[in-house]
């Protein structure tokens, strides 16, 4: 008797669970694709300005109707792009690279030896992270200049690798710190020095970390304005932001659609990078930050 | 003769500093020594055109910042910039990567759409943003007008009270996605036993989020934190060519003060003391998150 | 760099840089025999041009000197500058000069994206001492200071003295503007006025009248509102310029340009009365209803759209607009200018006139005397024609008949004419004193959002001036 009576009430709380499971859900539903929303919006609308022409968007369109491929043509050659793609591809790539050498080679030392004075040496890392960029403006321009480095490639790869250093050690030391104690002692027990235990052992499981830091300083030097603008003065050494930038004030100034255009090209590449490599970038994050 | 001991510790220090060593160097030229030289211009004037430095002043550029209203303003935001900012940046991202936790379908598509403001170039970001603010035309007043509540339009950009709210908007907007990888990544990487137990226990998900998962996530909650208020402390570019600190001073932060009195005052030597005190400014907060982190691993490992 | 041809405007978008060619002259009603000469010249050019005349098309009417020196073997001179769309007139009056008279120089031209990324990139080359660039372009007031006092640049006193004929083509207030501690730092390239630009069509429509007075201006103002049409769109958070032009504007008005160049360099206080009353008139302004709301918040692209789509009927700004307004306008709009009206009674109107990016020559240069002829050659009789021109903007001195008519063949724009007859009435905006124009930019801000009032502003602008001390420099 009790039972059937229990099993009843058993079974309405598990409706009104059910019930509010599902208002739950459509609730997060709406959060989500609200948010998603609002992320991508501005995104879209550019897009969407790319292909139009300047009457339809002053007519308030949203939609470009008919709409203009060629806006991306002309935006190529009007903002010299390939030379841009091509030296923004090389600084960033080069600098990504140093970087991640010189930082997995860092954050080893950092993480795993105990060697004196470590504790200031991460305390430079910790400063080049919080440093502005500003303030070394002037004194790397000069020393550039000094060292008739100004509008070669190095002038911007060396800046970078610098600055980006502080980030890359600072993400490998965590990951290394978390490596466990077992490999590197399988690996001395067979008579490998440090350098062996770093290159044959920890190297190969740090794929993770390399993308995370890779991906990120790509990112980083791709978009960074302000040395390239100073320390690269010629055009054809120019890098994108720089480019993009004049773009804005030459004759294309009011011609939103190619600006748009323009706008898009320069931001695809590393969108497909991120996508392409965004699970190696998850597990870095993951094994780079926790281990901290 | 050395012991046994003492050559394998003298080894090992050896062994540190060949590792870091390439690092150090190439962080002695482009980090060390331009912050020296900040430090040491920052005791002197200088306007920046002539070859040598002006004249040694001692603390006088401090003293005088000490004394600029505007520069407390500058400082006043800068906190302000950073305290609304994080919490709203991580608190975001912790509530989508929660949802996205939760959905298997799709989740790496999200999460890549979820990531385009973070790599959206600034220049484009403030471009669109400055079309949506505009009071006239602006896609924000438009939108509000058509959905009958005209009332609440506003010159956003334009009005000392508004500015910064609205460009501490925009930077929510670009960098939650970034909180959001992070923090979806800390999420599937949650020991699951402990999760399932709790579950089994019968907690509902409201239990479960609050008083297992956000423990656990904590170091990586700070850490997310972490980042969010080094940037935030150093933002220029969003704010410069949004605003460019006005109006009058009311998206003033520190690094555009320094901006502007390097390459329009010509206050080369105060321009070095406003970076000198960022830098000290954001050290002394990664500082006491650091220890905070360190606490809360210590105490999430329970 | 761009390669397309087309000419058209400039303007600056939503970057760094804030001045475009916002070049303030002084240029003073003291009407000498060239000023009215020109006045006339410009007059009879403001007809509608002639095509081309029977005999076929019309050239460039003036000679192309040759210069004095000449490179002796291949070399090449940079020049940086913040203006991009200049770029192609600039490099075309350089491939002239290589192919009429020195086949061995040439010219490397840097566009920076505005005129603050150029001058932090000039700054640190002159810090570094470095010989590039051997030519910098910059603007009249506190960069111009900054180059001369710091001994950074060579002045033009001997090329003067060399050619006096290249000195007498240009405007002498635009020369005495850029003249600091009795030396001549820079020349221009061009000149720049700051007008009203106004919907023909929208002003027909309702049947009004182009303003002669600020009342006029005033009544007009509420009869659009009534209409719901805003009246003049004015982007006053484009730079830091910007806000001040209504100040300037009030001051040209009255007359008292030069009470402020005084208080400027610190001779006479910012508190005067003239110098409140402007102060007074900007926070009028603000309070008229006269302005598209939120000013600050606007900026050039943004006030283009509110007046190309007619939602406003007039749009403050400088001549530099005029080919952005045009290509955002609708093709049978009806574009006419006027000069702000007398702001008070029986006053003249206050035309703010100003020259356009300044050229000088790096001290440090390694060929300074072929960095003179390359500027001679483009601000030279022949060089101002073509660039000009090529641009729509007015020349940086007083051009013939024969010549407008050359540029009219080629210059699309109705309006161009127009613009040369405003240039000779124009009026001082330049401030020299970096702190002191912060101050007034920041004083301004406060008056448009209300939350100071005149006098405490004024004050304010004061006190930092008195913070400056002593000007090292003495400006004409």
């Amino acid at each position: 008797m009790s039972t059937v009576v229990a099993s009843a009430a058993v079974a309405r709380r598990q409706q009104r669970l059910d019930r509010g499971a599902r208002v739950g859900r459509a609730g997060m539903w709406v959060v989500l694709l609200g948010a998603l929303l609002l992320s991508v919006a501005p995104g879209l609308y550019m897009l969407c300005l790319s292909f139009m022409d300047n009457p339809q968007l002053f007519a308030g369109r949203l939609v470009p109707w008919p709409p203009h491929p060629e806006n991306y043509p002309r935006a190529w050659v009007a903002s010299n792009i390939g030379r841009l793609y091509w030296n923004s591809v090389y600084v960033s790539t080069a600098s990504m690279v140093a970087t991640v050498a010189l930082s997995a080679l860092a954050g080893y030392g950092l993480g795993r030896i105990r060697f004196a004075g470590r504790g200031v040496v991460y305390g430079i890392v910790l400063i080049g992270l919080t440093i502005p960029l500003q303030i070394a403006l002037i004194p790397l321009f000069m020393n550039l200049r000094t060292l008739g480095l100004l509008n070669t490639p190095f002038a911007l790869i060396g800046p970078y690798t610098g600055f980006g250093l502080a980030f890359g050690t600072f993400i490998m030391k965590g990951f290394f710190e978390g490596l466990p104690r077992e490999l590197e002692e399988a690996a001395r027990l067979d008579g490998a020095g440090e350098l062996g235990i770093f290159a044959r052992v920890m190297l190969p499981l740090t794929r993770p970390a390399v993308a995370t830091v890779a991906i990120f300083l790509f990112l980083q030097n791709w978009n960074e304005f302000l040395f390239a603008l100073t320390f690269i003065t010629e055009g054809r050494m120019r890098t994108l932001p720089t480019g993009i930038y004049a773009l804005l004030s030459s004759e294309f100034y009011g011609n939103y659609p190619i600006l748009a255009a323009s706008l898009v090209l320069f931001s695809v590449p590393v969108l497909v990078l991120y996508f392409v490599f965004q699970q190696q970038f998850v597990e870095g994050i993951t094994a780079g930050a926790l281990k901290h | 003769m050395l012991s046994i001991a003492a050559r394998r510790s003298w080894r090992r220090h050896a062994a540190g500093y060949a590792f870091v060593g390439p690092a150090l160097v190439v962080l002695a030229a482009f980090l060390v020594y331009p912050i020296g030289y900040s430090v040491w211009l920052s005791f002197h004037e200088w306007d920046g055109y002539t070859p040598r430095w002006g004249p040694f002043v001692g603390l006088e550029n401090y003293r005088a910042l000490a004394g600029d209203e505007v520069f407390w303003r500058a400082t006043l935001n800068s906190i302000v910039f950073v305290a609304v900012r994080t919490p709203l940046e991580v608190g975001l991202g912790f509530l989508l990567a929660l949802l996205l936790n939760r959905r298997l379908v799709a989740r790496s598509l999200l999460r890549t759409l979820f990531f385009v403001p973070v790599v959206m170039s600034l220049i484009v970001v403030t471009i669109i943003f400055q079309r949506v603010f505009e009071p006239n035309t602006g896609l924000l007043n438009t939108f509000l007008r058509a959905v009958g509540l005209g009332a609440f339009t506003h010159p956003w950009l334009g009005d000392p009270a508004t500015a910064l709210p609205a460009v501490i908007a925009v930077s929510v907007w670009k960098n939650v996605g970034f909180s959001l990888v992070i923090l979806l990544a800390g999420l599937q990487s949650l020991p699951q036993d402990v999760v399932e137990a709790a579950r089994v226990d019968g907690a509902n998900a409201w239990q479960l989020t609050l008083r297992v998962i956000t423990p656990l996530m904590r170091p990586i909650l700070a850490l997310t934190a972490l980042l969010s208020i080094i940037g935030g402390l150093k933002v220029f570019d969003l704010v410069f060519i949004m605003t460019r600190g006005g109006p009058t001073y009311s998206t003033e932060v520190l690094a555009t003060m320094l901006y502007r009195e390097a390459f329009e005052l010509n206050h080369m030597g105060i321009a070095s003391a406003v970076a000198v005190i960022l830098v000290a400014l954001v050290l002394s907060i990664a500082r006491v998150q650091t220890f905070v982190l360190d606490e809360s691993r210590a105490g999430g490992k329970a | 760099m761009s390669k397309a041809k087309r000419r058209t405007h400039h303007g600056d978008a939503h970057e760094m840089s804030r001045r475009k060619l916002l070049q303030l002259g002084l240029l003073s009603t003291a009407a000498t025999p060239l000023l009215r000469a020109a006045r006339a010249t410009a007059q009879t050019g403001g007809a509608q041009p002639q095509a081309s005349k029977a005999t076929g098309e019309l050239k460039n009417p003036a000679e192309f000197k040759a210069p004095k020196v000449k490179a002796s073997g291949p070399t090449t001179i940079s020049f940086w500058q913040y203006v991009g769309f200049h770029v192609d007139v600039q490099k075309f009056i350089a491939e002239e000069y290589k192919k009429r008279h020195d086949p061995n120089l040439s010219l490397e031209i840097t566009a920076f994206p505005g005129l603050n990324e150029q001058r932090v990139g000039v700054k640190s080359a002159l810090a570094a001492q470095s010989p590039t660039p051997d030519i910098i372009a910059i603007e009249p007031g506190a960069y111009a200071v900054d180059v001369s006092t710091s001994g950074s640049v060579i002045d033009f006193t001997k090329v003067f003295a060399e050619d006096p004929e290249y000195k007498r083509g240009f405007w002498p207030n635009a020369i005495e503007l850029l003249t600091i501690n009795g030396a001549v730092v820079s020349v221009p390239a061009v000149t720049n006025t700051v007008i009203v630009y106004y919907n023909r069509g929208l002003f027909q429509q309702h049947g009004l009248e182009v303003p002669n007075t600020l009342d006029e201006l005033k009544k007009i103002g509420a009869a659009l509102n009534a209409k719901g049409i805003m009246p003049i769109a004015y982007p006053a958070g484009q730079d830091r310029n910007f806000p001040i032009f209504p100040y300037y504007t009030y001051l040209g008005g009255i007359k008292a340009d030069k009470l402020m160049r005084e208080a400027d360099l610190g001779l006479k206080p910012w508190t005067s009365p003239e110098l409140v009353a402007g102060a007074e008139f900007v926070e009028m302004m603000a309070k008229s209803g006269l302005y598209a709301k939120g000013p600050l918040g606007i900026k050039e692209p943004d006030a283009i759209q509110i007046f190309a789509t007619g939602k406003s009927a007039m749009f403050w700004g400088g001549q530099w607009m005029r080919r952005s307004i045009r290509a955002a306008l609708p093709p049978n709009f009806d574009l006419g200018i006027f000069p702000f009206p007398a702001v008070v009674a029986g006053g003249h109107k206050p035309v703010l006139s100003s020259v356009g990016i300044t050229l000088t020559v790096n001290a440090r240069s390694k060929h300074p005397d072929l960095a003179f002829e390359m500027i001679k050659a483009i601000t030279g009789a022949w060089g101002k024609i073509e660039y000009t021109r090529n641009l729509g903007l007015s020349p940086n001195g007083p051009i013939s008949a024969d010549a407008i008519a050359y540029q009219m063949q080629s210059l699309k724009d109705p309006l161009y004419p127009e613009f040369l007859k405003l240039q000779p009435t124009g009026t001082t905006r330049v401030i020299f004193t970096p702190a002191v124009e912060e101050a007034v930019t920041q004083g301004m801000q406060a008056l448009i959002t209300g939350q100071k009032n005149p006098k405490t502003v004024m004050e304010s602008v004061e006190a930092a001036s008195q913070k400056v001390g002593a000007r090292k420099f003495r400006t004409g």
